[in-house]
């Protein structure tokens, strides 16, 4: 629980959160890489 | 650039052998060891100088005053942080000094229990080690907010550790505190999951339960000290007020799943599916990092465990923040008594006054007609 684990809605909220972010990072990289690929 | 590893060490002959053997196998070869031997009794000293390492010797007690004690004899612009009882992967150090160089002010390893060790409680850590790899630890550094980073293997530039005064040892988790002071002071933090290490953990019950309440403490003591962060950055009140919503419903949920069995007991086989679903998501995300016969064994130990976790945390709320009952030292290897700081007067007056006014409503809410 170091670190720390949790299970419930809380565990949920964050873990969308995260996924959220992550998924847009990971488009907004993608695109980048794309764009810079066109140039 | 140099790179130096701090090892702070408590008599730890046995294992430093092993942990130095880890750093001397490098891929990315160390400048420099640098070993504080505190308060040893033991071969620590020799250990660590058949080795090459600048050996300093204290007697402080405690890891932060040690790693503190050791701070100006390292000459490194990168500095790496291991326990003496941990062993390193081979590219551990690698991995840390591009994760560096691609931006972090610090960042640590993912931690495993040492491949050796058997038993319930480690089967249990190992599952949540494994499973915190890829959820929630991923979680806490994809919102910009490690909780901790790793004590048993972490990685910074030597002057983002200076400028913060050095490792801070109030808390009883200091590695926590390090973490918390150093996003004060404007630090990224990141989560190098490909690094990975390996440590002794609890292989008892009464050294598991030792072990989680100095941790469940630390965790309070911490968010006293820096709730300020926790207010100002959303993701910190993120991170932290989802787990501490989390804990606080426990009891509610308790309470809600007795009285539903007492009203009625079918009802609670939507528990079986519930479950069953949370085994497979989360055995699926463990065994990413550790074998399916490990995650297997690993799901029941981490669930029931995971129930007396919170439960110490629970308390540990109640003594820490509600009585004001702080965990001041814990019986670690060094030896020393477990000491709580006493109530304080006007905390306890404050508290009786609560209780006698709640009593009072309630009487008055039994008897009004």
């Amino acid at each position: 629980m170091y670190g720390h684990s949790h299970t419930g809605l809380g565990a949920l909220v964050l873990t969308l959160v995260a996924s959220a972010k992550g998924g847009i990072g990971y488009l907004v990289k993608v695109l980048a890489h794309a764009q810079g690929h066109a140039h | 650039m140099r790179i130096s590893v701090l090892i702070p060490a408590h008599n730890e002959a046995g294992v430093l052998r092993e942990c130095l053997d880890a750093v001397i196998a490098q891929t990315l070869p160390v400048d420099e060891i640098v070993v504080v031997a505190d308060s040893c009794t033991d071969d620590t000293v020799a250990v660590a100088e058949s080795y090459g390492a600048v050996v300093v010797e204290t007697e402080q007690g405690g890891k932060a005053a040690s790693q503190d004690v050791g701070l100006p004899y390292v000459t490194g612009d990168l500095l790496v942080c291991i326990d003496a009882d941990t062993i390193i992967d081979v590219d551990v150090v690698e991995k840390f000094v591009r994760e560096l160089e691609a931006g972090a002010d610090a960042t640590c390893a993912n931690m495993l229990p040492m491949p050796q060790q058997r038993g319930f409680w480690v089967a249990n850590r190992r599952f949540a080690y494994a499973l915190g790899r890829y959820w929630w630890r991923w979680c806490q550094a994809e919102v910009g907010r490690l909780m901790v980073l790793s004590g048993c293997a972490y990685a910074l530039r030597t002057e983002t550790v200076r400028s913060i005064g050095g490792f801070p040892g109030k808390l009883i988790t200091c590695d926590m505190d390090l973490t918390w002071s150093l996003y004060k002071a404007g630090y990224k933090t990141t989560f190098c999951r490909q690094a990975v290490a390996y440590t002794y953990d609890p292989e008892t019950f009464a050294v598991y339960t030792k072990q989680m309440r100095r941790w469940a403490s630390g965790f309070f003591q911490n968010f006293q000290v820096h709730r300020g962060q926790v207010i100002k950055s959303p993701a910190a009140a993120l991170v932290v007020g989802s787990l501490l919503f989390d804990l606080l419903m426990l009891p509610v949920v308790y309470a809600f799943v007795v009285l539903w069995a007492l009203h009625d007991p079918r009802s609670l086989r939507w528990l079986v599916p519930s479950i069953l679903i949370h085994a497979t998501i989360t055995t699926f995300i463990a065994s990413r990092t550790i074998t399916w016969k490990q995650a297997l064994i690993g799901f029941p130990c981490y669930w029931i465990a995971n129930w007396w976790n919170k439960a110490i945390y629970f308390w540990t709320f109640i003594r820490e923040w509600i009585l004001g009952r702080h965990y001041v030292s814990w019986t670690g290897r060094q030896g020393r008594a477990t000491e709580i700081s006493p109530m304080t007067r006007t905390r306890k007056i404050v508290l009786t006054a609560i209780a006698a006014l709640m009593a009072a409503a309630a009487l008055a809410g039994h008897f009004a007609p």
